[in-house]
């Protein structure tokens, strides 16, 4: 199966491909010169890390990357040849794959001194990222988050500050490294930054037509998950942020007659962005997506009683860690503030706290006027992709907002 | 077949129609939980009947159209049961996090199920750092104080000592019961260990007392008959039906021990009744808990490695539920360790709707082969 | 007299509708095989014989099912989905919701009083719930699909089948056939887990509805139809020509374009 390819429409983007691309390089080399590399989930305060020498990879960042070149089937296979499960997590299982077998598109990663888990997305990182505690034969620290139901309670922020503090006694024993807290704040502070861009981005979104499509924002999610720290990340969004209010100002979008106004629920279906192209054809634009807003990466952080509290309120309360009331709620709200006309609901094989109750929310959002088509898919294993199935679907789709557009 | 045994039969085959009459005639108020995490003592305590909310093996009606088909089936079998009506005899529920489905599955119920009451339990996943306790706690005086609104009555102290004084004397005689199945004498096999144990979940444990003393004095006149079969130990998750053991057993196997939620994890050891109660709970709770969903995948190597010398099996069986995460991830690695001490593993994963003959066929195939590496007939 | 044409290229199946004015004047349904165009190609001519026109008396076509995007002399493709809505509103208006159970999908479709998509629910990743169940079926019992619906209502005790898998179910049935249970109840059984299927794949949608239309090669099937009623609570209307609605409601929509009313 061959998929089109997404269409990159910024000159910041070209920035941040070549960030990728040299990050990667820098990774290998550093671990070659003895660097302490640690493995981190998605949604992990990297903050912390930046204030030492640690080189942060994630594992997760690779998977998309691998997918994107069509190697996440292949790759799943090798970790199912080697005795894993079909029907887990397929990050987990791609991840497996390039650990055993070596066959990612640089190889494997670069062997991780120690593993770094939290628990805001889903229990089964901390099946995964135990496998390979055990495989690996390194130690793992679990930053453990419950369940938030709406706010954080005192006790849970209380767990999670004790947690960070354990976080740093970890790192000062397994690697030598200290977290100091003037370069917290400093780096909580250019994290800050970039939430700040990403929150303009994500408002500008907001227009019609809209700027940016969700190609160009899942393609930047590089910054906001692994590099939101840094001063390099703080520019190119500086840059995009500039090129996007250009186009706002020109009264430019993604599609030159923006029909519909869509929401993408899910992670991307990282082997086939090109399916949004298919949709603009149709003048349909996705316009914001719970993954590139709402999962805690790029979130505005309550900086008034310190940088660790600020972490705390970036990386509890994101939308993989609500219960689904307030998951309900927060999509009927951006329902109306980015103005939908509709909602494709990925069904995600691989991700059960993303996809259980999917169909309450395609029942809420009907209540608002807002009408879904649900598909299912996974989102690095193209091997459970129909593509005539799915293009159907959409077509139906996009039929019955055109129909409805018609009849008002 | 023992009476008590056959009581237990007949009764789970109709569990939720004897729960409606239950509730007509004692007038007594009924919470259903999911999973063996839950702290049913504060229930008691409270005066209602905790009751676990379980599947069933008919196909679904209603369920497909709030879960997809990539949920495990236990899940959906429980929605089913519950849009369908036939727990309309539940004045709420209590569900706590253990696996991410189970953690949906209360939004989906909440959202979609009228019930006067509902609670969740918003655990956390790493049992072993004192923090953890604390906040787990936390939640436990939460649930407490929930319960008081619901029922206008206070717990105390002393409501919870008396309800963990009969669990455990539940628990003390679901040991003593399980133990008959080690010495593989033909008086209890696993498919009726499991009838009985399942029975406790939809009663009074007061009732179930009265019916496992009588079967364990019935047990210790029963004859011993030596067997010569091969010996396993049944690994896996939520079984809320005995269809399974029965394949297993008829296939020429005696099951001796188990690690399922609705076995040995429910009831594997006590709570300290000379801890302040709470503290008691929590301790039981953390102590006994290897759930996978909790991860502490070396934990729980080590645990069935334990289990398996312990009760001479000789070979293991994963059985579970397909899709369910949490064990599919440890199969790989409890398989490598187990075939270090050259115990043969067989992976059985299931719908619990799924028909009679059909998958069946291939498993009793495959049990048999696990029989004939073991070296039994 | 212009006609407009809708074609539904089906994967079993392939229809071919004329309609003028608003009447269906001439269809045509057989086997897609392996080239769709083609097949769509000659049953386009024959029914021109058939009807003594030519292509000049042809004011548009209209494609729809799932080979559409092959039929080349096509001026515009429409999903399925829409087709069936249009087309089911057509013959029985005031319907709220469609039941189509094809070849290899099956799908529910909520309408307005207008034919237009509401919403709309598919199965097509699993041949439980699709006349593909009942062709194997078929098969394994050695009885004509014909002969299913009126076997399947003469049973008293249907059996249960309970795999969601239709290979696994196939299992159970020769399981019964082995053990001698009658034919009329295996049948019986059949009809029901299809009905079920469908009827949980569309609970949510169908939940309301009065005035439910059945389409599709399966409506024929007097045992399915009564295992929906049943389920529903309701008589379903099924169309004379259950097969053809979706070529019906591509001329429809045919019809509209040349009006200029889409």
């Amino acid at each position: 199966m061959a998929f089109a390819k997404a269409e990159k429409t910024f000159q910041a983007s070209v920035e941040t491909s070549k960030f990728v691309r040299e990050d990667y390089k820098y990774m290998y080399a550093a671990k070659k010169e003895g660097k302490k590399i640690a493995w981190m989930t998605g949604i992990t305060p990297v903050e912390m890390f930046e204030t030492t020498e640690i080189v942060s990879v994630f594992p997760e960042n690779y998977n998309a990357f691998s997918s994107a070149k069509q190697m996440g089937a292949d790759l799943c296979q090798e970790a199912e040849m080697r005795g894993f499960s079909q029907d887990i997590c397929s990050y987990g299982r791609l991840c497996l794959g390039y650990c055993l077998s070596g066959k990612g598109p640089y190889g494997s990663l670069p062997d991780p001194d120690i593993l770094i888990c939290t628990r805001n997305a889903c229990a089964t990182h901390v099946k995964w990222w135990e496998a390979m505690s055990h495989i690996f034969k390194k130690p793992l620290f679990v930053l453990d988050i419950p369940e938030i139901h709406g706010v954080p309670t005192k006790a849970q922020t209380k767990y999670f500050m004790t947690q960070l503090e354990k976080l740093k006694e970890f790192i000062k024993e397994t690697t030598g490294q200290t977290v100091k807290d003037d370069r917290l704040e400093e780096k909580v502070a250019l994290s800050q930054r970039t939430s700040e861009l990403w929150s303009e981005l994500t408002e500008m979104r907001k227009k019609s037509p809209c700027p940016i499509s969700s190609t160009d924002v899942f393609n930047q999610m590089f910054l906001t998950v692994t590099k939101p720290a840094t001063k390099r990340a703080n520019d190119i969004l500086t840059q995009l942020v500039a090129e996007v209010k250009a186009y706002v100002d020109q009264g430019k979008g993604v599609v030159e007659h923006e029909r519909f106004r869509l929401m993408w629920d899910n992670i991307a279906i990282w082997y086939n962005l090109g399916l949004m192209n298919y949709l603009q054809k149709a003048g349909a634009v996705s316009v914001i997506e719970t993954y590139s807003s709402h999962c805690g990466w790029g979130k505005l952080m309550d900086m008034s009683q310190g940088p660790a509290h600020a972490l705390a309120s970036k990386y509890m309360p994101g939308y993989l860690n609500l219960d689904l009331n307030s998951k309900v709620k927060l999509m009927q709200s951006l329902a109306k503030d980015f103005r939908l006309d509709g909602a494709l609901l990925f069904s995600n094989r691989s991700c059960k706290p993303y996809s259980v109750g999917q169909y309450d929310i395609k029942i809420a959002l009907e209540k608002v006027g807002v009408k879904s088509v649900m598909f299912e898919a996974d989102m690095v294993d193209q091997r459970a992709y129909a593509e005539e199935t799915i293009n159907n679907r959409l077509e139906a789709f996009l039929e019955m907002l055109e129909n409805d557009k018609s009849a008002k | 077949m023992n009476d008590v045994i056959s009581t237990c039969v007949a009764y789970n085959a109709e569990r939720l129609e004897r729960l409606k009459e239950y509730k007509k005639k004692n007038n007594r108020k009924i919470v259903g939980f999911l999973c063996s995490q839950v702290p049913e003592e504060l229930i008691y305590a409270a005066g209602m009947l905790p009751v676990r909310i379980m599947g069933s093996r008919e196909p679904l009606q209603m369920a497909d159209s709030l879960l997809q088909s990539y949920v495990c089936s236990f899940s959906r079998s429980c929605l089913d049961l519950m849009l369908l009506g036939k727990y309309q005899f539940l004045d709420g529920i209590v569900v706590p996090h253990s696996c991410d489905t189970i953690r949906a599955l209360y939004g989906v119920i909440e959202r979609n199920v009228p019930l006067g009451f509902t609670h969740f339990l918003k655990y956390p996943i790493s049992l072993e750092k004192p923090e953890a306790a604390v906040l787990i706690i936390e939640e436990y005086k939460e649930m407490k104080e929930k319960l008081e609104k619901f029922t206008g009555k206070k717990i105390t102290d002393q409501d919870i000592r008396e309800a963990i004084a009969v669990y455990n004397k539940n628990r003390a005689l679901l040991q003593k019961l399980a133990a008959f199945r080690l010495a593989s004498d033909r008086r209890i096999t696993g498919e009726e260990f499991l009838e009985v144990a399942l029975a406790g979940f939809v009663m009074d444990k007061k009732d179930h007392n009265i019916l496992l003393e009588k079967l364990l004095k019935d047990l210790a006149a029963k004859k011993p008959l030596s067997s010569k079969k091969p010996r396993l130990l049944v690994a896996g998750n939520v079984l809320d039906n005995s269809g399974m053991l029965k394949i297993i057993e008829d296939a020429g196997a005696d099951i001796v021990w188990d690690d399922l939620c609705t076995g040995t994890r429910y009831f594997g050891s006590s709570v300290d009744e000379k801890k302040a109660p709470l503290e008691g709970l929590l301790e039981h709770y953390l102590s006994r808990t290897y759930c996978p969903c909790k991860g502490k995948l070396q934990r729980r190597i080590d645990y069935l490695l334990d289990m398996v010398k312990a009760s001479k099996a000789q070979g293991v069986i994963m059985l579970h539920q397909k899709f369910c995460d949490p064990h599919l991830w440890d199969v790989k690695f409890v398989r490598e360790e187990m075939e270090k001490i050259s115990i043969p593993v067989l992976e059985i994963e299931y719908e619990q709707f799924a028909g009679d003959s059909g998958s069946a066929g291939g498993i009793r195939t495959r049990i048999q082969s696990l029989i004939e590496m073991i070296g039994g007939k | 007299m212009k006609m407009v044409i809708g074609i539904d290229s089906g994967s079993t199946t392939t229809k071919v509708v004329q309609m003028s004015e608003g009447k269906v004047k001439h269809y045509l349904v057989l086997p897609t095989g392996p080239n769709s165009e083609r097949t769509a190609t000659r049953m386009l001519q024959t029914a021109q014989q058939e009807c003594n026109i030519s292509a000049d008396d042809i004011a548009t076509i209209v494609a729809t099912g799932y080979g559409r995007a092959n039929i080349s002399m096509a001026n515009k493709q429409v999903t399925e989905i829409t087709c069936h809505a249009k087309g089911a509103a057509s013959i029985f208006p005031g319907a709220q919701a469609i039941i189509d159970i094809g070849g290899q999908d099956s799908k529910i479709i909520k309408i307005d009083s207008t034919g237009r998509v509401l919403d709309f629910i598919m199965n097509e990743k699993c041949a439980a719930g699709t006349g593909r169940f009942l062709d194997v079926m078929c098969r394994v019992l050695e009885v004509g699909i014909d002969d299913i619906g009126p076997l399947s209502l003469s049973s008293s005790e249907p059996v249960q089948i309970s795999s969601t898998c239709t290979v696994f179910a196939e299992s159970e049935v020769i399981s019964h056939v082995a053990r001698g249970t009658p034919v009329e109840d295996i049948v019986a059984g059949i009809c029901s887990a299809i009905s079920a299927r469908v009827y949980g794949l569309g609970r949510r949608i169908l939940t309301g509805c009065t005035k439910i239309i059945f389409t599709g090669g399966v409506a024929k099937n007097q045992g399915i139809v009564k295992g929906l009623e049943d389920r529903l609570g309701l008589q379903l209307l099924v169309p004379p020509n259950p097969q053809i609605v979706g070529a019906i409601g591509a001329a429809f929509i045919g019809q509209e374009t040349l009006k200029g009313e889409v």
